[in-house]
């Protein structure tokens, strides 16, 4: 269709015509691929799961779990399981920004604390946050809070490093200038440190957004009443597969969205605004 | 002159630990600067010129010696003496406007006193209509420009300038070196202007110190008594930039054979012998030709001597300090 399209339109001598054409042949390539690749999946999977091969229990076709992200986004299920994830998943994220960029700033700061807690963040991080769930339980108990500590342990330590990093990284000709210029104490870390290391913090919070997700579905499925995660705990106890991969389905969108329209573009912006973006 | 100088530095040496070892930057620097004077500091790269920037601005204190801003110590780093970086080190988070307003904000000025501070100042060096600008989006000669408005909105008394227009092509520079010249004219401040440029030297000093390789020694003085504006171009400048090409050369040869002495870089020492000795006659009409312009020439005494008391140093055909300058 693409290449129909460019025999179409001859090549005008014009060289912004021509460049504009060339980028829509491009775009319509990309758009043409995806479409393709997702088209001969999805067929793919129905044709399969529809041959008897395998019962639908065990393995659905790909209509029923359509249906079911249909059905439960009109029954009420999934909106209210999204905003009761959404709403762990942000006080859990916001508390662990900001405890993790006051850590970060004390480990970027003194060398010591780098020393000390920086080899413990960095330990901690190897730690899967789910790991943390037991202790959660017996400290908090059947409890919101428990998920949330579980979020916060999953944040901490990635934005916490990246925030040391970006401050290690702050070109020492800048602090001098700074403190030349009278910058002591809270308008150093405010006026200066922090702005000059936000391209790594706001990197370290897109890294801390995709591990938070992780936690809050882990520990949704191992505990909680409401929540994606709960869901697709229950699609198995009732054993209706369609539903497990919708919450599945859900799960992605849900956080390819957050990540792409919000993440991505915080992220280029502050790149973009810094100078130090890649063109 | 009675009153107090601006600057005055006594005796000041400056040691470093590094991995290799000890490197010692300065070594019994001395120098006076009086009020509303531009004085430049002209010596090879890495001879440790920014130390004493560096000194003078408070970021690090001096291992022996005495620094004195109007007869008191430097203390901590502070707006009274500003620093211009080589590299602009403007803040890339921050528009144009807002970067020239940052020591202001320090000072504790309102957001319109401020706005209107710094929009006056970049009128001054032509860059009001970039106010709203980012760092990045400006040319090299653009941002030192902005360092410039940056640090005479604070209306320091003493300005020190660390080669800030070395990475500028030679128009941008010469455009820089006039503006200078015009503020300083408006304004009236002291400079300690550091570079490695004798023509830059010549151009911008009222008087210009010669510095040796490290560790770094006062080899010279001279003083340039032609009107100003001065540029680049200058006959005058010329003749005092060459009169300073040999000091430098000179001063190359400071530390040349103190052998056990000099732990300093050496390499540069070993090669710049033989174009010395080429120097020395030109450095001798050329003296000559500068007295012809008014240019007092006085020679400090330290370097001097030194150089009186090892003579067969400067004899840059001495095979055997010549190899010993090569193989540390």
């Amino acid at each position: 269709m693409t290449a129909l399209l460019a025999e179409k339109k001859p090549a005008t001598p014009l060289e912004r015509q021509r460049k504009k054409l060339s980028r829509w042949n491009k775009w319509g390539k990309v758009v043409a691929v995806i479409v393709a690749f997702y088209g001969i999946w999805l067929v793919g999977w129905e044709a399969l799961a529809r041959s008897g091969l395998w019962p639908s229990y065990v393995f659905p076709p790909f209509t029923p779990v359509l249906q079911a992200i249909w059905e439960n986004m009109v029954n009420g299920k999934f909106p209210v399981a999204i905003l009761a994830s959404m709403k762990r998943l942000l006080i859990g994220y916001f508390a662990a920004l900001g405890i993790g960029m006051g850590l970060g700033l004390i480990m970027g700061r003194f060398q010591t604390a780098q020393t000390t807690l920086g080899s413990a963040s960095l330990g901690l991080q190897a730690l899967p946050s789910i790991a943390w769930l037991p202790l959660a339980l017996i400290w908090f108990g059947l409890d919101e809070s428990a998920i949330v500590f579980v979020i916060i342990m999953g944040v901490l330590f990635s934005v916490a490093m990246s925030t040391s990093t970006g401050i290690r990284s702050i070109p020492p000709q800048l602090e001098r200038a700074a403190r030349n210029m009278g910058a002591r104490g809270d308008s150093m870390v405010f006026d200066l440190v922090l702005p000059a290391s936000l391209p790594h913090i706001v990197t370290g919070m897109k890294q801390g957004w995709s591990f938070a997700w992780r936690a809050l579905i882990a520990a949704e499925m191992v505990y909680s009443t409401v929540g994606l995660g709960h869901m697709l705990m229950m699609g198995r106890e009732l054993n209706d597969l369609a539903m497990v991969l919708a919450v599945m389905v859900v799960i992605v969108l849900v956080g390819l969205a957050a990540d792409q329209l919000v993440f991505e573009r915080l992220e280029r912006a502050v790149h973009v605004r810094w100078g130090v973006a890649r063109r | 002159m009675a009153e107090t100088p601006k600057l005055v530095m006594r005796k000041v040496c400056k040691i470093y630990a590094t991995e290799g070892g000890e490197v010692e930057a300065l070594r019994d620097v001395s120098l006076e600067v009086a009020e509303g004077e531009i004085v430049c500091i002209v010596g090879p790269s890495g001879c440790g010129k920014s130390t004493l920037l560096n000194l003078i601005a408070g970021f690090e204190e001096p291992d022996s010696g005495e620094i004195l801003i109007d007869g008191k110590p430097p203390g901590k780093p502070g707006p009274d003496r500003l620093i211009m970086f080589q590299e602009g080190a403007l803040f890339p988070w921050l528009t144009v406007v807002d970067n020239v307003a940052f020591g202001l904000k320090m000072a504790g000025y309102t957001k319109e006193e401020r706005r209107a501070l710094a929009m006056a100042e970049l009128e001054k060096v032509g860059l009001e209509k970039f106010a709203k600008n980012r760092i990045h989006e400006l040319s090299v000669g653009m941002r030192q420009r902005v360092a410039l408005a940056r640090a005479l909105v604070m209306q320091p008394r003493l300005l020190l300038m660390d080669e800030p227009f070395a990475a500028l092509d030679a128009q941008t520079r010469d455009s820089l070196h006039a503006q200078l010249q015009e503020l300083w004219a408006e304004q009236k401040m002291t400079i300690l202007f550091v570079t490695h440029n004798v023509r830059e030297a010549a151009c911008l000093g009222d008087r210009v110190l010669v510095m040796s390789p490290r560790p770094a020694t006062m080899v010279a003085e001279r003083r340039v008594d032609a009107p100003r504006p001065r540029y680049i171009e200058d006959d005058a400048v010329i003749a005092a930039a060459r009169l300073l090409l040999g000091d430098l050369k000179k001063g190359m040869e400071v530390h040349q054979g103190a052998g056990e002495e000099a732990t300093g870089s050496r390499e540069e020492g070993g090669h710049h012998g033989p174009a010395s000795s080429r120097n020395d006659g030109k450095e001798r009409s050329g003296r000559e030709e500068g007295a012809g312009r008014g240019m007092e020439v006085r020679e400090e005494g330290g370097a001097g001597k030194k150089n009186d008391a090892q003579g067969r140093m400067l004899d840059p055909t001495d095979p055997t300090g010549r190899t010993k300058e090569a193989s540390p």
